[in-house]
């Protein structure tokens, strides 16, 4: 095989049957969607029957690593799943930081897919090439923490690396995450799929070679670009020593900060009590994800009250506002204990917060009785009611089996209007990023291929950006659409390659030579960056075509009713809210910047030109 | 004699692994931590543990354990050193030594521990967080100068 990067192969695993099987990943399909999302969604449009039951035995999971992983190239450790989510009901990815993905390559695979439902629980043990279905009944009910640590032991392997799921992905809560290691892959409830396949786990452990085309290139590249670039940067200078919990403060202080389940976006009274300088208070160390030269997630142990000695990687930055603004919490060390307690359950911890934000606006307007909530005082800012019904959710108790839909679903079974307070698009919980004070971060959440997610569009409004012809306007619309349609590139091409969209800090948000450069000394392919933008189109629009498959045009590239009718109440953005004239111009620009049609459907010229007939 | 030996600091490290993949990078072209000559452990999430590497013992066990000669130490910079031509990879040196600083190189199958890079460790400079130091000399790739 002549590109390197790669293994070349691709695990295909049948839990039906009790079958796994190698197949190769072949230089065309390479050159055309790279790797990670691009061959997931080449492979999922493909055997994915549209209306199938994400939660069926007709659904497939894929796990993957883009061609940098493995290699010494900073940001580059993404693990990579994708599925048909039982959130959306749609394609849906996520990815998480960690060491999962590099393993997977020195166990010698790209990607492994699975399909079918197994009859008792499992998980998957590869190594060096060779795979085994592992029974699993043993861990079953496990936190991620526990089981992770239990397969380590039994296979003897202390450097193993896995991806798994807790309770709530079997018990198929529908906003379940991946988790490897303390890295979650969140989004969108790829956990419960897993869950529904009966896969505790996929653990794997190799010695094969990653190679690279050309090793003493990338050794002067290294040195000459992202480590240069990375001195005195805000990733060295700013994430390195706080992570994304220096952002509640940021976000605080620019009123774009979504607080009480988005009713308001200021949180003044929570003080410093949710900003870096109190988290500070709890740090033992910093970590890094494996390759990377940034130590953006730090551990933290709650050094005082009554969950002393809790201990967590993180919180990020969504986990404060899910739990901290958006339920009023002003408390560091209640957020942390949430937080261990979501990772443990393994649960999104944003779709868990902004669930519980909808619960507490649900009680408060009458919607949900107290006779359902089954003892549970569930309002703003009573944290020990909030961890009983966590646990509810994860068992499926009560009124948490309802909860355990998600916001849109739950909202619907509700009725009586709580879905004007149920705040997600297509059926995903909007994280921390405001749609009515940065114009552009909601249109992303309204086209998002995902829905309500910050990394298909991303929130790049507070300040001027050249390379996106940006001005530092946040409210205005004009022009965010087609500055959403050069991120979506970005993104997508970004999760082709493997690597973190932090380093949109260091190469730029934009697809740039550095990234062509970065691609050719690893693959040895000569790719231009014509053909990188290409790749990121094909990528994005295949997506959109697998969207539209299942019935989704311009009509539901919306946003919740509450960001057209309530302005933003006080703070900087005062008055900011998104109108529906303001969505339909951003929503022509980003159409037209992927030469879609106006309602949002990918052109038969488009599609032939991406090369995507067939 | 001079202390020659990379000194792992653990409270400092952050469990990148990039010198393992310096380390594999500079000495086989490839990344591939089963092939570095160092190996890094968490112990948990709250913290790591000592880098396995070879300290260059005074007295090595490994060279004592090697039924074949293989092992030596330079009598003037005091390194342990493996001559792959002569070892015949039968791992008695690994299960001697007391830090896991020895090991079998998936490829060659022949015991490899640190050779210092020939006096200017690369998983030195390559360790941003300065968790790893060479006791003599060699700088950081982070502008951090190594402690003597």
């Amino acid at each position: 095989m002549g590109r390197k990067g790669y293994m070349g192969k691709i695990l295909r695993v049948d839990l039906s049957k009790g079958k796994v099987r190698a197949e190769d990943f072949p230089d065309e399909l390479a050159r055309k969607f790279v790797g990670a999302n691009g061959l997931a969604i080449y492979t999922l449009y493909r055997e994915l029957k549209p209306g199938i039951d994400p939660l069926g035995d007709q659904n497939k999971i894929f796990f993957g690593a883009g061609p940098l992983v493995g290699t010494i190239l900073p940001f580059t450790a993404r693990t990579y799943v994708a599925s048909k989510s039982p959130l959306t009901g749609l394609f849906a990815d996520a990815t998480a930081g960690g060491h999962w993905s590099a393993e997977l390559k020195y166990a010698g695979y790209d990607a492994v897919i699975v399909e079918g439902v197994s009859e008792k629980p499992v998980y998957l043990w590869i190594k060096d090439g060779k795979a085994e279905i592992r029974d699993a009944k043993h861990l079953w009910g496990k936190t991620t923490y526990e089981a992770q640590e239990m397969i380590c032991k039994e296979l003897g392997e202390r450097r193993a690396q896995s991806v798994c799921i807790g309770p709530a992905g079997e018990n198929k809560v529908r906003f379940a995450g991946v988790f490897a290691g303390v890295h979650a892959a969140a989004r969108c409830g790829l956990g419960a799929v897993m869950g529904s396949k009966k896969l505790k786990a996929i653990t794997v452990k190799g010695s094969l070679d990653v190679e690279v085309a050309d090793i003493k290139g990338l050794q002067k590249w290294l040195e000459e670009v992202p480590y240069s670039k990375f001195r005195g940067s805000g990733l060295d200078k700013g994430y390195s020593s706080r992570g994304t919990v220096m952002l509640p403060e940021l976000f605080e202080k620019f009123g774009l900060w979504g607080t009480e389940n988005w009713s308001r976006e200021t949180y003044d009274e929570s003080g410093e009590n949710l900003f870096h300088s109190t988290w500070l208070k709890g740090q033992i160390r910093r970590n890094s994800c494996f390759s990377c030269i940034a130590t953006c997630p730090g551990v933290y142990r709650v050094p005082d009250g009554p969950y002393q000695g809790t201990v967590t990687e993180g919180p990020e930055y969504e986990t404060v506002y899910a739990f901290g603004s958006m339920c009023l919490v002003p408390d560091m060390r209640a957020v942390v204990k949430l937080d261990r307690l979501c990772d443990e359950y393994g649960l999104d911890s944003i779709s868990t917060g902004v669930t519980l934000a909808f619960a507490m606006e649900c009680v408060k307007k009458g919607l949900i009785t107290k006779d359902q909530l089954g003892g549970i005082d569930l309002r703003l800012g009573n944290v020990e009611a909030m961890i009983q019904m966590i646990e509810k959710i994860v068992k499926r108790e009560g009124i948490g089996n309802l909860l355990a839909e998600g916001t849109r679903i739950a909202a619907q079974k509700i009725g009586k209007g709580a879905e004007y307070f149920a705040i997600n698009t297509k059926g995903l919980e909007h994280p921390g990023h405001s749609s009515r004070g940065t114009k552009g971060m909601g249109l992303g959440f309204a086209v998002g291929t995902r829905g309500a997610h910050h990394h298909d569009g991303r929130d790049f409004e507070y300040a001027p950006n050249p390379l996106l012809d940006y001005n530092g306007d946040r409210e205005r619309a004009k022009g965010k659409g087609t500055m959403q349609g050069i991120i979506t590139r970005w993104t997508a091409a970004a999760d082709c390659m493997g690597y973190c969209h932090f380093a949109e800090k260091l190469y730029g948000i934009r697809l740039q030579d550095v990234h062509v450069q970065m691609l050719n000394l690893v693959m040895g392919f000569d790719f231009t960056l014509d053909e990188l933008v290409r790749v990121g189109e094909r990528v994005y629009t295949l997506e959109r075509l697998f969207q539209v498959r299942e019935g989704i045009s311009r009509k539901d590239d919306t946003l919740p009713e509450r960001f057209f009718e309530e302005a933003i109440p006080e703070g900087p953005h005062k008055g900011a809210v998104v109108t529906k004239e303001e969505l339909d111009l951003m929503l022509d620009e980003f159409y037209e910047s992927h030469r879609w049609d106006k309602n949002g459907i990918p052109t038969p010229e488009r599609i032939k030109e991406l090369g995507l007939e067939g | 004699m001079e202390k020659n030996y990379v000194l792992s600091k653990p409270e400092l490290c952050t469990g990148c692994k990039v010198c393992e993949l310096a380390c594999s990078m500079v000495h086989d072209g490839v990344f591939n931590p089963e092939k570095a000559r160092l190996t890094i452990y968490a112990s948990s999430l709250e913290a790591m543990e000592k880098a396995r590497i070879c300290v260059h013992c005074e007295k090595p066990p490994c060279q004592g354990a090697c039924p074949v000669d293989a092992i030596s130490k330079d009598p003037k910079t005091g390194w342990v050193l493996v001559d792959v031509q002569t070892c015949t990879g039968c791992g008695d040196c690994v299960k001697a030594c007391p830090f896991e600083a020895m090991h079998l190189h998936p490829g060659t199958e022949r015991a490899i521990n640190c050779d210092l890079c020939g006096g200017d460790p690369q998983c030195v400079a390559y360790c941003r967080p300065g968790a790893l130091l060479f006791r003599d000399k060699g700088a950081s790739a982070f502008g951090g100068k190594s402690n003597g």
